[in-house]
């Protein structure tokens, strides 16, 4: 089976003079149809820029330097605007962070997913505000023919981030990117659009790529989860094998800071020291600093990613599987 | 000490800043030693009229159109302008700053009829009220000054209020209040020395809206008449224009020359004191 | 839509209310200008006859009301004031009132002109400053404002003048229109509109100078806000997301801008008239101030603080018209 996003050993830097100020670090990974991948790390891990550089939205800051990025089997790094612009919400949609300021204050909800309609060729100006409330109501929007006339700030948070999926829905995505979509919700909304996605997900049969530091929503909501630390991917597998047995340390550390990894809003703290700036370990594992079992070793060789029984794991001394 | 991070430091890597510094100690010099180069004043007629810059080397500048010396005339000029500007700009930061100490002091009723009283300057168009004032009590250096104050406070004003508002709830203003200071010993010796930096940004580029103030002024004849003053050299000028084009672009010059020094020396003082604006 | 327009009304009738205590404040200051500027009418009236003997100054002043108390003389011209009766010019020997309408009209075509000038070159080249940030476009449109900052508008003008009507003949001089030449319809049109190009330019030269700085900021401010990306995210071309979606969001602050610079623009109109010949109010006010007309003077004044009043207002009603979050209450 195709995946519906694969991307191979992609690198992003800070534009600037450091030229090993990696972001994105040789990162590797797939999405198959109608599959629910979480991206899961700290801040800092570079789980948004991977999320943005599938639809090539990097800020100016940030460049791309390699890899590739198959999105329904095209290549996104090295497509030209043109073609660029066709595949934005056509393949592929992202929902963002902050539902507050990723909507035009000045536009009305209907305006702005009917242009993004209009823009595909997926509606008449005539037929537009019919399909713009269909799309409300398919994100359970209340009210919707009200809503659709309204302007952002009078609705809440929750709706607006009804409004920002259904703008995402709008031309039927094959894949919907959704970077913390429900970081800056209360906790009782944030389940309701959790449940929405996956609900979407049946109905409409697109895949989710799910970035979150959330390991709750992850063991309620994934088929399959990736561990992000420093630009790179160091653990990936199916949910519950690596959520019960994790055997990157890295892994075992985020899950042995919760106190109950099943238990809503669990959230990644405490491992002790940072993630490092971009560009500050050249050589060796980037999470040998903070490692309980490093080596030497671990300091000079940067660890191969292996894969053993359907699950991938660089690190030098992986947990044993229990 | 000058380092990369002291005052003059800062002020000094900013280049346009430097260059507006250098600008304007020409124009000082100019006002300082007219009366040393050029003892015959500025107003004897001393050559044959409408010379052209160049025509005649006694003249580099040329004379006008009553044969009177036009860089004699800068010189004398620059007085006027840097007078003007400087003592119209101490007396609004004078009023602004007593106004707008006193609404963000004492607050409430005080405040609104400061502000009301300052919304009604404020709506008034600055030139038209400085061109009514000065007609009103004949054209002379101290009308003059007292109307570019008088038009020129109300932004001060609301930006010590403003200051003050930030201040006010601030420790050590509380602990002043506490120790039983008089208002006006808390004003003067806990509130204004915090707020002077802007203080002396929007000052400082004050002096230049006074100097184009004045320019405009004299160009209409509303100009002190035993003072030569580059707006009045314009005037003159203009009666010439189709043919003797240059006795207006020079004091023209001089004017953007003047301003533009003092503009880029408000900005640099403005990075030089607040580091953090620099990238606003 | 009716509710709206109902909505509208309402606010500015009630921002007008709002502002009548300034107007009533600059009515007073008027007033005692009046009273504090040495001489009175009667002087000025008697010095035009030349010969003045006390008893024909003392049947001036009372025929004009002069001799009574200063608050009486208050009470009376806030009366009048209340009418539109700024008082008579003895000058022009006709109402001030009259003389100011008869004028009003070519300076609100000339500062209109200005304004729409000033924004459209404004929106323009701020947008192009911030499209080409740090590089040469830019650092020549920050000279070039740098320098507008400095220049006195009526200079300008002058050189302007030198420049387009003297040593290149394109455009007149002064004026609003061709003398005599008795034009109707477009033609009449296209010739005001040549007599306008230099001055309206001029006018809103400071203008365009905030504009341009206020665009290249907000321009950078706010193409790095989340609906931005957003809309990149949808498959929007770079100029749709210019125009429709960063454009719309930069123009609320000119919107202000223009309400703060109105009357810094009616003031410099003065000086922009009399260099242009602009038959308007500023050069109405500079033959008031060759002769000594304090009345007109100050009827000026007043319609000016009026007109500052009026587009205050209407500033704030556009912005509220573009901008759904501040309603019109």
């Amino acid at each position: 089976m195709n995946p519906v996003l694969s991307i191979s050993d992609l690198r992003a830097r800070l534009r600037g003079p450091d030229p090993h100020a990696f972001v994105i670090d040789g990162l590797s990974l797939q999405v198959g149809r109608g599959e629910v991948v979480a991206l899961v790390g700290e801040s800092g891990s570079g789980k948004t820029m991977t999320a943005y550089s599938v639809l090539r939205l990097l800020p100016s800051a940030i460049q791309l330097v390699g890899g590739e990025i198959l999105l329904g089997g095209q290549d996104v790094v090295g497509m030209e605007a043109r073609q660029l612009r066709e595949v934005r919400g056509t393949l592929a949609s992202i929902i963002f962070q902050e539902p507050m300021t990723s909507l035009n204050p000045l536009m009305t909800i209907e305006r702005q997913i009917a242009e993004m309609l209009l823009t595909h060729g997926k509606t008449t100006r005539q037929t537009a505000p019919a399909r713009v409330i269909e799309l409300l109501e398919l994100v359970r929007m209340p009210d919707a023919r009200t809503r659709a006339r309204q302007y952002p700030h009078s609705l809440s948070g929750g709706l607006r981030q009804r409004a920002m999926i259904a703008l995402a829905l709008a031309c039927e995505p094959q894949i919907l990117i959704a970077d913390e979509p429900t970081t800056a919700l209360d906790v009782t909304i944030q389940q309701q659009v959790m449940k929405l996605l996956l609900d979407l997900r049946d109905q409409l049969g697109m895949a989710i790529l799910l970035i979150t530091h959330d390991l709750g929503v992850v063991a309620e909501v994934a088929d399959r989860v990736a561990v992000m630390y420093a630009g790179r991917i160091v653990e990936e597998g199916p949910v519950v094998d690596l959520l019960e047995a994790p055997r990157h340390p890295y892994t075992a550390g985020l899950l042995a800071c919760l106190p109950d990894v099943a238990e809503a809003g669990g959230r990644l703290v405490e491992i002790p020291g940072l993630p490092p700036k971009p560009g500050s370990i050249r050589e060796g594992c980037r999470f040998a600093p903070r490692c309980p079992s490093a080596t030497d070793l671990c300091t000079r060789v940067s660890p191969e990613t292996r894969i053993e029984a359907g699950r991938a794991i660089a690190c030098h001394h992986p947990r044993m599987p229990a | 000490m000058i380092t990369r991070n002291s005052l003059i430091g800062r002020f000094g890597r900013h280049y346009p800043a430097v260059a507006g510094l250098a600008l304007l100690a020409a124009v000082t010099a100019m006002a300082l030693l007219a009366p040393v180069l050029f003892p015959q004043g500025p107003w004897r007629m001393v050559g044959r009229p409408q010379l052209w810059p160049g025509a005649d080397p006694r003249f580099p500048l040329g004379t006008d159109i009553l044969g009177r010396d036009l860089l004699a005339c800068l010189f004398y000029g620059a007085r006027v302008s840097l007078l003007i500007g400087i003592s119209a700009t101490l007396a609004a930061t004078l009023i602004g700053t007593v106004i707008g100490a006193a609404a963000g002091f004492f607050g409430g009723r005080v405040d609104r009829w400061l502000m009301g009283f300052t919304e009604i300057f404020q709506t008034t168009p600055p030139f038209v009220l400085a061109v009514v004032v000065v007609a009103a009590f004949t054209p002379s250096l101290t009308s003059i000054i007292i109307a570019i104050s008088l038009v020129s406070w109300p932004p001060l004003a609301r930006l010590v209020r403003a200051q003050f508002l930030q201040l006010m709830p601030r420790e050590f203003v509380l602990a002043g209040i506490v120790m039983g200071m008089s208002n006006t010993r808390l004003i003067v010796t806990q509130l204004l020395p915090n707020a002077i930096t802007p203080i002396i940004v929007s000052s400082s580029l004050m002096i230049a809206s006074a100097i184009l103030l004045e320019a405009g002024l004299a160009f209409l004849g509303l100009g002190d008449p035993n003072a030569m003053s580059w707006g009045y050299m314009i005037g003159v000028g203009r009666e010439v224009l189709r043919t003797d084009w240059y006795i207006t672009t020079i004091p023209g010059l001089a004017v953007l020359l003047a301003v533009l020094a003092i503009n880029l020396v408000g900005e640099g003082l403005n990075d030089a004191l607040n580091p953090r604006s620099r990238n606003r | 839509m009716n509710r709206n327009a109902y909505d509208l009304i309402r606010f500015v009738l009630r921002r007008l209310l709002q502002s009548l205590p300034v107007l009533l404040g600059i009515a007073t200051i008027n007033f005692l200008f009046v009273n504090l500027a040495p001489g009175d009418a009667a002087d000025v009236l008697a010095g035009e006859a030349g010969a003045a003997s006390p008893e024909f100054m003392a049947a001036l002043r009372e025929r004009y009301g002069l001799d009574e108390p200063l608050h009486v003389q208050f009470l009376v011209y806030m009366g009048k004031l209340l009418t539109f009766d700024l008082g008579y010019s003895f000058r022009f020997s006709r109402p001030v009132t009259e003389l100011l309408l008869g004028n009003l009209g070519p300076t609100l075509l000339l500062m209109t002109t200005a304004i729409l000038f000033a924004c459209s070159m404004g929106v323009f080249l701020g947008v192009l400053a911030a499209r080409c940030v740090n590089r040469w476009p830019d650092y020549l449109i920050s000279v070039g404002a740098l320098i507008a900052y400095a220049t006195p508008v009526f200079w300008l003008g002058l050189m302007m003048i030198v420049l387009f009507s003297v040593k290149l003949g394109w455009l007149p001089s002064s004026g609003m229109q061709s003398i005599g030449a008795g034009y109707t319809g477009w033609r009449k049109v296209l010739d005001v509109a040549q007599h306008l190009i230099m001055p309206a330019t001029v006018l809103g030269m400071y203008l365009t100078a905030f504009q341009v700085r206020l665009m290249r900021a907000s321009m950078l401010e706010i193409g790095e806000q989340d609906f931005v990306t957003t809309a990149r995210s949808k498959g929007l071309s770079e100029q749709a997301i210019a125009y429709r979606h960063v454009l719309r969001n930069a123009i609320l602050p000119m919107v202000t801008m223009v309400g703060l610079q109105v009357s810094a623009i009616l003031g410099g109109s003065v000086l922009i008239e009399t260099v242009f010949a602009w038959p308007g109010l500023g050069r109405l006010a500079y033959n008031a101030v060759f002769q000594r007309d304090l009345n007109l003077l100050l009827g000026l004044l007043f319609l000016c603080s009026i007109m500052v009043v009026v587009t205050n207002i209407l500033t704030e009603v556009v912005y509220r018209l573009i901008d759904p979050r501040i309603p019109l209450k």
